[in-house]
């Protein structure tokens, strides 16, 4: 229902904006190669098999003196294995409409998605939806302060049902530390509510996500990014102390016109203490998607302006909803089309 | 005479514009010291580097006079020829090379005259506020004002311009005047415009490469991070300004901070738009529609992308001038 409305409004957006090609993109990525899970809940823990991957986007976007929006919807369909196969279906639907001035860059941001994760022992679906306000104050060359304010839906569906509602504020100033490299710190800050949980036991639980973030980002002849945040996490069911940390690291280099090589790793560790005895603590407990560990290295060669290769290997461990969990390594090869 | 030099020492060490500074509960900017310094130094390291490039040119001259001297003679000296010729080529790469020394040198000096300013403007800034407040040392902070502000105007960044009037020049008619001598100074006054804007063209190009690159690696990077998550709106909520590739009206992590050759974008973008401005007098060049870019204050808020386009810009609208100035001066050149 999200999904289709966000559809709607950018349509009717699309519609009574001046239509041009030129802003329309299209992009379709097809890959596939090997794979080996480890310890895993979602597909047999050491299978060996084959992985192949399409994912396609379609985007508009539009520009001018004082104002900027943009559309995209994206489809990932990605299978794990020829047979006892794990079958993910990813789709997204996403805009945002920002007013731009001197100084302040101020608009909101809509996103929509669905996942599917199918298999032998798995039938799990993530929705969710997210309307924010974002602005941007630029006061000087090296100082500028943001705050985004927000509203999150989350829904997981599996034999049971879990919800969630949240507003969170995220404000965050940026400064340039020394040439080219800029650092970026603040506080983010998120009220959650879970309702409809486990209905049985009529258990609900509230709750916040609260600390600080830091980034660093360099940009010259290589690129390097740094995320770190640490957040402090007070539930009903939870007690001190409970906590989660989230790092990234990303890297890139182009060697020629054609070669780059980018490196992306993410780190995310959380230790929830339960205060209450559950009969299923999981499905009480926050369960944000894409929270997942993984190092991927990426190697591309562009043949044009429109066609690229590449090969990619990396690990994965993506954490699913009540203790479900699919990790493991792959190694595919690929080709990009973007337009 | 002792006593006066006396109260001199007593004076310059009262009347320290940092110890008032603080006497103010203004804090001096912890640097400020240090970018004073580097840029004496710099400034030293200019000047000296611009006599050594004066002296290898007058050797040049002088050489080049002494082979066109034996050349005029009945029976030239071939080798003589070949060994002043030979020494000539070892002087111009001498020049080239310290000519480079000294581009790179002015470049450092208008990133620190830009540092300095901006130091200078907010102590200025902080000593007004005082100045509302402490009617008692009025006087004295109006003096600090002064003094600051006349240090700021000493390292007000030059506007990088042209320095003849890209209008006038074009109504110079070679043909007109029939006196050699009047025709030689016309020529070598377009030789040196031409001169000039093959230098800017020639900065211009390598900027726009550089930022082209650099454009490029980080719209790789966005998209390797969006196809390997394909990231959700609940857990990276905080996170969506980064995702999406850069063309979004925010610029924080498009590289707003990115300097080119230590030179903030906002700064280079009021440069080149003073540029756009200057060529815009002439009407074979500014019938094309100025992008909306340019018509912009670029002070503060300016991506990447907005300064390619306007680097883009200015390359067209020299290039169509230099063509004119190469008609103007003819095949002769």
């Amino acid at each position: 229902m999200t999904s289709k409305s966000l559809l709607l409004v950018f349509l009717i957006m699309i519609f009574y904006s001046k239509i041009n090609l030129a802003q329309l993109s299209l992009r379709l990525n097809l890959e596939g190669g090997y794979y080996r899970s480890t310890s895993t809940s979602a597909v047999e823990s050491g299978q060996k098999d084959a992985t192949a991957r399409i994912d396609g986007e379609v985007g508009y976007k539009y520009k001018d003196d004082n104002r900027f929006y943009s559309f995209k919807l994206r489809a990932r369909p990605e299978v794990y294995g020829l047979q006892n196969n794990l079958k993910i279906f990813k789709l997204k639907a996403a805009g945002n409409y920002y007013f731009t001035g001197n100084n302040i860059t101020y608009g909101f941001n809509l996103n929509g998605q669905r996942n599917n994760y199918g298999g032998r022992d798995i039938d799990l679906t993530f929705q969710d939806f997210i309307f924010a306000f974002e602005s941007l104050l630029t006061l000087d060359n090296n100082f500028s302060a943001s705050a985004n304010l927000g509203y999150g839906y989350q829904k997981v569906s599996e034999n049971i049902n879990q919800k969630m509602d949240l507003l969170f504020l995220d404000t965050e100033i940026f400064q340039d530390l020394f040439s080219n490299a800029r650092l970026g710190y603040g506080v983010y800050s998120e009220r959650f509510v879970l309702n409809g949980v486990y209905k049985e036991d009529g258990v609900n639980n509230k709750g916040w996500r609260v600390g600080p973030h830091i980034s660093l980002n360099y940009l010259k002849a290589f690129l390097a990014n740094f995320d770190y945040r640490f957040l402090f996490h007070i539930s009903e069911i939870t007690k001190s102390p409970s906590y989660e940390h989230w790092i990234r690291l990303v890297a890139g280099k182009l060697f020629s016109e054609n070669w780059s090589v980018f490196i992306l790793t993410d780190y995310y560790f959380r230790k929830y203490t339960i205060s209450k005895v559950l009969n299923n603590p999981y499905i009480s407990l926050y369960t944000p998607i894409n929270e997942d560990n993984r190092i991927y290295l990426k190697v591309a060669y562009s043949l044009s302006d429109i066609f690229e290769t590449y090969i990619k290997t990396g690990y994965f461990r993506e954490n699913l909803f009540n203790n479900y969990s699919f990790a493991g390594w792959n190694l595919v090869a690929g080709f990009e089309i973007e337009k | 005479m002792k006593s006066i030099s006396f109260l001199l020492i007593i004076l310059l060490t009262t009347f320290s514009p940092v110890s008032i500074l603080k006497s103010q509960n203004i804090p001096a900017p912890k640097d400020l010291t240090e970018l004073e310094t580097k840029y004496n130094d710099l400034q030293s390291s200019y000047s000296s580097g611009k006599i050594l490039l004066d002296s290898l040119k007058n050797k040049l001259d002088a050489r080049v006079k002494e082979i066109n001297i034996e050349k005029s003679k009945p029976s030239p000296d071939e080798d003589k020829i070949t060994s002043l010729m030979a020494n000539s080529v070892t002087l111009s790469n001498n020049i080239d090379e310290q000519q480079n020394k000294i581009n790179k040198i002015e470049k450092s000096i208008a990133s620190i005259k830009i540092k300095l300013s901006e130091k200078y403007s907010g102590i200025i800034d902080s000593l007004k506020e005082v100045r509302k407040k402490d009617l008692k040392n009025k006087e004295e902070i109006e003096n600090l004002i002064l003094f600051y502000a006349a240090k700021r105007l000493e390292v007000t960044p030059e506007i990088f311009q042209l320095s003849f009037n890209p209008y006038k020049i074009l109504e110079l008619d070679l043909n007109k005047s029939k006196d050699p001598a009047d025709q030689k100074i016309y020529s070598e006054y377009l030789s040196n415009a031409l001169q000039e804007v093959n230098n800017i063209l020639s900065n211009i190009s390598s900027e726009n490469t550089e930022i082209s690159q650099v454009i490029e690696l980080q719209r790789k990077a966005n998209k390797f991070i969006e196809e390997t998550e394909l990231e959700s709106g609940i857990a990276s909520a905080k996170l969506q300004q980064e995702t999406d590739n850069g063309e979004k009206g925010s610029n924080i992590r498009n590289g707003a901070f990115f300097e080119s050759d230590n030179n903030s974008l906002s700064n280079n973008a009021q440069v080149y738009t003073h540029l756009l401005e200057q060529l815009s007098t002439i009407k074979s060049i500014s019938v094309r529609q100025m992008p909306d870019e340019t018509l912009q204050s670029f002070e503060k808020n300016i991506d990447l992308y907005s300064y390619e386009k306007l680097l883009n810009e200015v390359k067209k609208r020299l290039t169509d001038y230099k063509k004119l100035l190469e008609q103007k001066i003819g095949p002769s050149r």
